[in-house]
């Protein structure tokens, strides 16, 4: 192995493996949010119209 | 906007841009090792965050079973899973180094040995907390694993070391390698920028974590 | 009852269960008796061989042997009965411990005298120091076996689960317990530097583990 190989596939791997954990992470976070909100509209309207 | 995560995600860009100037371009090769020393820039950072979140999951996994604290927890199950990540990042980068440099992918090296143990211990403790019955039960189950594990590290690093050498000359070891200013500082602005990147990580993972419970809580009350 | 009956009590029990069936021990001691033939076979029959195989083929049957034993607790409720009872749960932790524990060096007997005769080693003058190396490494192993075996009541596929924990944590073990082996067969050094790692292994799981074992046993 030349040493440009070598350093492009140990930089490669590194930033690669950073990065598709951070995508992953952005992409279940993204997905909690939307249920988040998407839970609080639908709990939001029958909490107002409660109380009397 | 979130500032804390913000702020550390940028400094962590910025020192890894850093980096990978100084560990690319402005650092010297070395005597011995030639070019190969730089993938040295990104394996130490790589085990060395590895450590830190294996001291995470010891520390919050004490406190959980300690205080109880759902937080605790969020933390800890967060460090697991970026401990298997970089123990799997320092494997890969080891495994790279040694291929040229010792002339095979695999030395039976203590730390490498070490660090793959570590690999399979925490994923076991990620196992454990999938399989188990309910999620709290899985909580308290993985601490108990990630403070075995991370008592285990240094029984099983001195064995594997003093199994290896005391039994044969150790035929091929890490030379002591005399590193010149610019190295050090490569190396250096490396691992701070590792940390960055392993506390911007953790926050963001610990956030998930918060924001699933939450979910689940709102769903089920 | 104080806490030592309590648990000679269940000590008695669990060993009373296995000497009933002997299933257990039959299954380990197929097991580890297979693993010694096939390792022999492929790797070679020479003597210095003998120590590392004897210990991978009991650290394998270990952990089929503390698997196995959870299973039996699962299966006859006999634990959900026992934690019944009022009182400390660390007395249901020495008991499982000291059973184990006997199970492994009833095990280790016999693997030690296949040993003798399939690699032609003269153990007899040595069994009282081999006996006493492998409880050091058997008493360790035993600490971490005992909870997780607890541990794994509760989580889904345990008998899968158990080797993938207890093997990796139990390297320590393994490595020390091979090379004492070996200082005590062909006089090899090392051998006061191995029996500090498996005294420190056991003073750190023996004092840990039943801590531990609490937490786990909590609301089960």
């Amino acid at each position: 192995m030349t040493p440009t190989v070598a350093i492009a596939l140990a930089y490669g791997v590194t930033a690669a493996a950073l990065l598709l954990y951070l995508q992953r992470l952005r992409r279940r976070l993204q997905r909690v949010e939307a249920d988040l909100q998407a839970q609080r509209r639908s709990a939001g309207p029958v909490g107002t119209v409660t109380p009397p | 906007m979130r500032l804390l995560p913000t702020l550390l995600g940028g400094a962590a860009a910025v020192l890894l841009a850093a980096g990978l100037y100084a560990g690319l371009v402005a650092s010297p090769p070395d005597a011995f090792q030639g070019d190969y020393v730089r993938i040295m820039y990104v394996h130490v950072p790589s085990a060395f965050a590895a450590y830190l979140a294996v001291g995470t999951v010891f520390v919050t996994s004490i406190l959980y079973l300690w205080r109880g604290r759902a937080l605790y927890d969020h933390v800890a199950h967060s460090a697991t899973e970026l401990a298997t990540l970089f123990t799997a990042l320092a494997l890969a980068g080891g495994m790279i180094w040694g291929k040229p440099v010792w002339g095979t992918w695999w030395a039976w090296d203590a730390r490498l040995v070490t660090t793959a143990m570590l690999f399979l211990i925490f994923a076991a403790a990620l196992l454990v907390r999938e399989l188990a019955e309910d999620r709290q039960r899985g909580a308290r189950l993985a601490a108990v694993v990630g403070i075995i594990g991370a008592l285990d590290v240094p029984l099983i690093h001195y064995s594997v070391v003093w199994f290896r050498t005391l039994h044969q000359a150790p035929s091929i070891t890490r030379g002591e390698i005399k590193m010149a200013p610019p190295m050090v500082a490569a190396l250096l602005v490396n691992l701070l920028a590792f940390t960055l990147v392993y506390l911007y990580l953790l926050l963001q993972r610990v956030r998930l974590e918060r924001l699933e419970a939450a979910r689940s809580a709102a769903a089920e009350p | 009852m104080n806490a030592w009956r309590r648990t000679v009590a269940l000590v008695r029990k669990d060993l009373l269960l296995e000497w009933r069936g002997r299933e257990t021990i039959t299954t380990m001691g197929g097991l580890a008796l297979l693993v010694v033939l096939l390792l022999g076979l492929v790797l070679g029959g020479e003597a210095a061989r003998a120590p590392a195989i004897l210990w991978v083929a009991l650290l394998l049957a270990a952990t089929l042997g503390v698997s196995r034993w959870t299973q039996a607790e699962v299966e006859q409720q006999a634990l959900e009965t026992l934690l019944l009872y009022p009182g400390s749960r660390e007395h249901l932790y020495w008991g499982t411990w000291a059973a184990l524990t006997l199970l492994l060096m009833t095990l280790l007997g016999l693997l030690l005298a296949a040993l003798g005769l399939l690699f032609n080693i003269d153990l007899w003058a040595r069994l009282p120091l081999l006996l006493g190396a492998g409880f050091l490494g058997i008493a360790g192993l035993c600490a971490v076996g005992t909870l997780f075996a607890a541990l794994l009541v509760h989580v889904r596929g345990r008998e899968l689960l158990m080797p993938l924990l207890l093997l990796p944590v139990a390297l320590p073990v393994l490595l020390g317990s091979v090379r004492l082996t070996e200082a005590i067969l062909s006089g090899a050094p090392g051998g006061g530097l191995w029996l500090g790692v498996l005294a420190v292994f056991d003073i750190l799981f023996l004092l840990v583990a039943p801590v531990l074992y609490a937490v786990v046993m909590e609301e089960a």
